[in-house]
């Protein structure tokens, strides 16, 4: 299966109809389920030249190229996003091929919203069919529509479809294969089992067409938004969720992730026997294979963000949960937007950045994305786990009812709340001044989420992973590990105490000694930049003892533990990240001011933290 | 008047959007001229209000909400 290549656009299709037709609408109408509907796996993912708007095209199965537009509420050109839609729609966006034809995807639901935009379409000039998506959801939220009607209003040929379950597909194809002639009023009926219900007038002024009925807000949606709203349960019931998401994911798919890597550690190893030359099988073993497996294992952390998301967001309480969370985000500069995000951001920051694009302010996308790394992610928990273990006793607290343990466990992730709020409240009165911020969210109506959708979601965004940001960790991963292995003696790699990374981590020890941290702690600080959790590892390597715990108690002592731990919740100390940043923000300052500002607040907070800790005798 | 003066259950026309930021972001919520509002309920203090704009909710800040003017039903 050829998934990643799309055949060139010029290859002839079927007789006489279209080469190339945008897909274009608002977001949050089903553009992208048709999308994915029409073009199956065979799609591309790319950015517009010089912009972070998504670019995506397919191949139809009949042929087509299909190209995804932003999704638009007006031809406007006022945002990014609008600007590029525009110039596909004319043809003069540069690298884009000119389009033939237009599919215009709006939903069914709330059609009166849409007129003002199909009109701006429609103005363009090009052959546009008109499709009223989520039909099967109107009829049975007992609206009504008749499209002959809206097709004579329109001057345009329109059909119903729902994208999810694909009906009214073959209109679509036939559109697509020209069987339409443009600018004609050629209406495509599909049988939606509504049309005995009859009902020919509406009062919606924006439609005029008198057949239109605009659909109820489904019961079960307004009883439970009683509750889910209501000031004191809401934010129980929003906590209760989270709460939830997170032992999915700490109990499952964390491990899982741990020994899905070590899994594959065990199989290269076995591999690796089969190679004679010792270098050779110390870079395909150690530096590939284990590089790729440590990815890897980022996975099923991933996979476990995107599907609690995507449920959460296909079912309809993401809204709610913005809304609840946009008091508290409200007095640090932010709105309940960046909440999904930031919460994603203690599995992984990776994914939580990739999450920010739901975000409609560039000024609130950037805060969140320049914040989520302080969030606690899954890789800072062995080290802590480590740290914690050797130098905190278990002394219960609270006649029992907490350890210290747990405590400092907590301690540690309040730390890295707190930073964020700090650095967003910073940032609202520095760098990212201006208005405040604006908060409106539609809150849709609930129902079950689709297999289909939380699926091509997940499929979706572990691709994009895996291809963009894989590959740099890689890049950097094998960096690293040459570091760490060179100079080869005889032929033989030598070990890390002996190698070019040592000799840096030998460099940066003047920096570290304020810390109360040597020479050993500083080569694990660097090797952490490929992946956090292997600090333990590392350590473990330099002591010549998997009890590394016990041997950095002699060295650094509590005080030294302490600044090493905090030092550790606040450094932006993951190439990952790094590396999404780059691809999200489409500039290579943000990820360098971000290094830059972590690091120092990390540095500042540790020397503090270590000073105040040799003061009190600890 | 604007959509944050309203009280709980009261109804009322929108008249217009003031340009400005929030500005396109409120018509695609269904905020037009035209458009029937109602307010479900406020939270936190009226910081925070749920509309009911042509049947549909929608949940906007109150500071945001200052921008759209309304005619509310009893002065029809």
């Amino acid at each position: 299966m050829s998934t990643a290549v799309l055949p060139e656009p010029a290859v002839r299709t079927a007789a006489d109809g279209y080469r190339t037709v945008g897909l274009i609408g608002p977001p949050n109408v089903g553009k992208t389920t048709l999308f994915n509907r029409l073009t199956g796996m065979r799609q591309k993912v790319s950015n517009y030249s010089g912009v972070t708007v998504e670019h995506r095209s397919g191949r139809a199965k009949s042929g087509q190229t299909v190209i995804d537009l932003p999704g638009v509420w007006s031809l406007t050109p006022e945002s990014e996003d609008q600007k590029i839609a525009v110039g596909v729609l004319r043809g003069t966006q540069p690298g884009v091929v000119r389009l033939d034809a237009v599919l215009m995807v709006v939903d069914g639901t709330a059609l009166h919203r849409y007129m003002g935009l199909i009109a701006e379409v429609l103005a363009c000039g090009l052959p546009t069919l008109v499709l009223i998506n989520m039909a099967d959801e109107l009829v049975a939220r007992k609206g009504y529509i008749d499209p002959l009607a809206v097709a004579r209003e329109l001057g345009a040929p329109t059909a119903l479809i729902s994208a999810s379950k694909g009906t009214g597909m073959e209109a679509v194809t036939r559109f697509l294969n020209g069987e339409h002639a443009a600018a004609q009023i050629l209406p495509v009926l599909q049988a939606g089992g509504n049309a005995a219900s009859g009902c020919a007038t509406d009062c919606n002024n924006l439609t005029k067409t008198g057949a239109y009925r605009r659909p109820h807000h489904s019961r079960f949606t307004r009883e439970f938004d009683r509750w889910a709203l209501h000031p004191v349960v809401g934010p129980i019931l929003c906590l209760l969720f989270i709460v939830t998401a997170f032992q999915i994911m700490f109990r499952m798919a964390y491990p899982a992730g741990t020994a899905l890597t070590n899994g594959l550690s065990a199989i290269g190893a076995a591999i690796g026997r089969f190679i004679p030359d010792a270098v050779l099988r110390a870079i395909v073993v150690d530096g590939i294979w284990n590089g790729i497996a440590s990815i890897l294992g980022f996975l099923p952390t991933i996979l476990c963000m995107f599907l609690v998301i995507t449920i959460l967001e296909d079912s309809g309480y993401m809204a709610r949960a913005a809304v609840i969370a946009d008091r508290t985000m409200g007095r640090v500069g932010l709105n309940g937007r960046s909440f999904l995000p930031l919460l994603s951001a203690y599995a992984c920051a990776v994914p939580a950045i990739m999450a920010t694009r739901a975000i409609p302010s560039k000024r609130d996308r950037l805060a969140t994305i320049l914040i989520a790394p302080f969030m606690t992610c899954s890789a800072r928990l062995p080290v802590y786990a480590l740290l914690i273990a050797a130098f905190i006793p278990a002394r219960p607290l609270l006649g029992g009812a907490l350890g210290l343990q747990a405590v400092t466990m907590m301690a540690l992730y309040a730390v890295g709340l707190l930073a964020a709020l700090f650095t967003a409240k910073l940032m609202n009165s520095t760098v990212l001044k201006g208005n405040a911020s604006l908060f409106a969210i539609e809150l849709p109506n609930y129902r079950l989420p689709r297999l289909r959708t939380v699926a091509l979601a997940i499929y979706d965004r572990s691709k994009v992973f895996l291809k963009q940001v894989g590959t740099v960790i890689l890049v950097l991963n094998l960096a690293i590990w040459f570091l760490s292995h060179m100079p080869f003696h005889n032929g033989t790699p030598s070990d890390v105490a002996g190698s070019y990374l040592a000799r840096i981590g030998g460099w940066i020890e003047p920096a570290l000694k304020p810390l109360g941290l040597n020479r050993t702690v500083g080569i694990a600080l660097l090797t952490a930049f490929v992946a956090r959790e292997s600090v333990v590892s590392t350590l473990a390597t330099l002591y010549g003892s998997v009890n590394a715990g016990a041997a950095l108690r002699a060295e650094i002592g509590l005080a030294g533990a302490l600044a090493l731990l905090i030092f550790f919740a606040l450094a932006m100390q993951c190439t990952a990240t790094l590396a999404v940043v780059r691809r999200e923000t489409n500039s290579i300052k943000w990820p360098i001011i971000q290094l830059a500002y972590m690091t120092t607040l990390a540095y500042t907070a540790s020397f503090i933290t270590y000073r105040i800790a040799i003061a009190l005798h600890i | 008047m604007h959509l944050a003066e309203l009280n709980r259950g009261e109804r009322a026309t929108v008249i217009g959007v003031a340009q400005g930021e929030a500005f396109c972001h409120l018509c695609s919520l269904g905020l037009n001229s035209g458009a029937e509002v109602e307010l479900v309920r406020s939270l936190s203090r009226n910081s925070l209000l749920i509309v009911r704009v042509d049947g549909f909710d929608i949940a906007l800040r109150g500071d945001t909400a200052q921008t759209v003017k309304i005619r509310p039903e009893r002065a029809q």
